[in-house]
């Protein structure tokens, strides 16, 4: 049996159970009013973040980021919650051409030359990768094949999440 | 988080090791199990040679993702774990789930096993998968993974693999073993030895009968590594040196996550480069990061309205009272929290609240297996029968579900504080 149709109920399972009633009580304990937008979203966000971290327990990743989340949190206390776990990354998406073409292009002409360039190349995407995922710099990752396996459960909970939200967003 | 990892006793698949289980004397049980002689003889090589070793802790214990075996302690009475530890499938975080489902980071902390055999759950998998690809001549790895990644598709041959792991369990004495620890080598590499060893004991154990074609394959491998522990194969030609050999070793386990990466990205399967692989995660990876901002931007502006909605509902005092019936209902308390989110329930317009009648919104297969949709559909249904009229059945199990849900949330919090 695929192991990932077994953890799929059981985080879809959490993560709604977790989301909803989180959702439910940031209507209720914000007023009306038109400043709590922002924050809405942030604390949207937030949730929805956590929400990935507590129903996916047990990887690295997934302690990394409820430790980010719970850290912004206390910093950002008054000044609203944080911004997606992302945010401090978006720099570096810019940094990384993470163009299809362009690399498949290089790795071509570094095949033809020599292993070391590709070994960079492959370096280089590890690099980014790690910024990616949560605690990706952190010492739980530092093997290349740890990271690999968290990248397939980050991955695999990512996916479930985008359905989840989807489905709640659906009948809306 | 290594700590506690270290700590756990062994966990639901040790009901396996539950059967041979005798703390002190392993050879016995083991041998008494009827298992093939090949086995126990790797056993007590094993044992003599790795007398020695310390308690090692795999490599990732700390993380789920690459194998239920977290730790070992010097204690030959592993082996019996493997057989059964063989039956959880695939590679990396696929193994942590037990039986609930959830990744269970450690729970099969090998308490007694003997640092040789440990991880054999990940070292055969990875084996295993090794074996789809088309790296013959390295009998070592692709045999090794035979026995415990069966269940999984993605081993390919087994049969004909399994020659060289057997033959070096049944000639343990003679077959150079890699001594990796005795290099210095870092504790994963050990482990990547010990599982190596693990799994042929258990390739041993279920394949003692193609011994005879081990002997003839194994003689016509390449060079034999004049080392302990891992008995790695040369291949033909390259260097015998154990930082190379465990080089090769670690670069194998990673062309495995490369592998399973690779399934679980769309559209990848005809990639072959490890740059371009690499660069296709960071695009879907991405892709999907993205698509939860948005996802959850769009959360946010609808969340006031299901709010108002819900706050319209809830108030009324009607539900006050059908509260009470919902709790009649016997709803479980492990399909409550389903229950809450059908998506029918939630009020994103007025119109939104069905008649008892209506039908159960299908929702995407992806998001639910049937499993948890017959959940939903049988909260449903119980729901509208039990009040008969849309709103007050669905504000009334909307919200026991959230209070269910609440609770499970308290839950999941309290646990998280009790593992930090």
């Amino acid at each position: 049996m695929d192991p990932r149709k077994i953890m799929q109920p059981s985080f879809t399972a959490k993560y709604v159970s977790y989301l909803v009633p989180a959702l439910t009580n940031i209507g209720k304990q914000a007023s009306p009013s038109v400043g709590r937008c922002i924050d809405a979203e942030k604390i949207v966000r937030y949730e929805i973040d956590m929400a990935l971290a507590l129903s996916a327990e047990g990887f690295a990743w997934s302690h990394a980021l409820e430790h980010k989340l719970r850290l912004n949190v206390d910093n950002h206390n008054h000044a609203g919650k944080s911004q997606s776990y992302l945010a401090h990354d978006d720099d570096h998406r810019n940094t990384m051409p993470v163009n299809h073409e362009p690399a498949a292009k290089k790795l071509k002409v570094d095949r033809t030359r020599s292993e070391p360039e590709a070994a960079e190349e492959e370096e280089e995407r590890l690099t980014y990768l790690r910024k990616l995922i949560p605690g990706g710099s952190g010492e739980m990752m530092v093997d290349d094949e740890t990271l690999l396996s968290e990248l397939g459960s980050y991955v695999s909970c990512l996916e479930l999440q985008v359905n989840v939200l989807r489905s709640m967003l659906q009948f809306n | 988080m290594a700590s506690e990892n270290n700590d756990d006793d062994m966990g639901l698949a040790m009901s396996s090791i539950s059967m041979f289980n005798k703390p002190s004397n392993t050879s016995d049980p083991f041998f008494s199990s009827g298992w093939d002689p090949i086995v126990s003889q790797s056993e007590s090589l094993a044992g003599s040679s790795m007398a020695s070793h310390h308690h090692l802790v795999m490599e990732n214990h700390g993380i789920c993702g690459t194998s239920h075996v977290s730790q070992y302690q010097p204690d030959p009475s592993f082996v019996e774990l493997v057989p059964k530890l063989s039956s959880f499938d695939g590679g990396n975080f696929f193994q942590m789930v037990g039986p609930l489902g959830l990744p269970q980071c450690n729970q099969i902390a090998n308490n007694r096993c003997p640092p040789n055999y440990a991880l054999y759950v990940e070292g055969g998998n990875e084996r295993g998968l090794t074996n789809a690809l088309p790296s013959l001549d390295e009998h070592r790895i692709s045999e090794e993974g035979l026995v415990g990644s069966s269940p999984n598709g993605m081993i390919r041959k087994r049969a004909p693999e399994s020659d060289s792991p057997l033959r070096s369990c049944k000639n343990g004495d003679e077959e150079p073993r890699m001594d990796l620890s005795s290099e210095g080598c870092d504790g994963r590499k050990e482990q990547d030895g010990k599982k190596q060893k693990i799994e042929q004991n258990t390739g041993g154990n279920s394949r003692g009968k193609q011994a005879a074609k081990q002997d003839k394959d194994g003689s016509q491998s390449g060079e034999a590594p004049k080392e302990n522990y891992i008995h790695v194969r040369a291949r033909r030609g390259q260097a015998t040196n154990s930082h190379s050999l465990a080089e090769r070793v670690r670069r194998e386990k990673i062309s495995e996550r490369m592998r399973l990466l690779q399934e679980l990205v769309p559209g990848c399967n005809k990639i072959t480069g490890k740059a371009v692989m690499l660069d296709e995660i960071i695009n879907y990876v991405q892709s999907l990061q993205q698509q939860v901002e948005f996802l959850s931007m769009k959360l946010a502006t609808v969340n006031p309205e299901l709010n108002l909605e819900l706050d319209r509902i809830l108030s009324k005092d009607i539900l006050h009272t059908r509260s009470g019936s919902a709790a009649a209902l016997g709803f479980g308390p492990g399909t409550n929290s389903s229950h809450a989110f059908s998506p029918g329930i939630f009020p994103g317009t007025t119109s939104g609240i069905p008649n008892a009648n209506v039908q159960f919104p299908p929702l995407p297969q992806t998001v639910l297996d049937n499993e948890l949709q017959n959940l939903f559909q049988m909260g449903f249904y119980s729901g509208s029968t039990m009040d008969g009229f849309g709103p007050n059945g669905l504000s009334s199990l909307f919200r026991r579900s959230i209070k269910t849900g609440d609770v499970m949330r308290k839950k999941l919090h309290k646990k998280k504080e009790e593992e930090a």
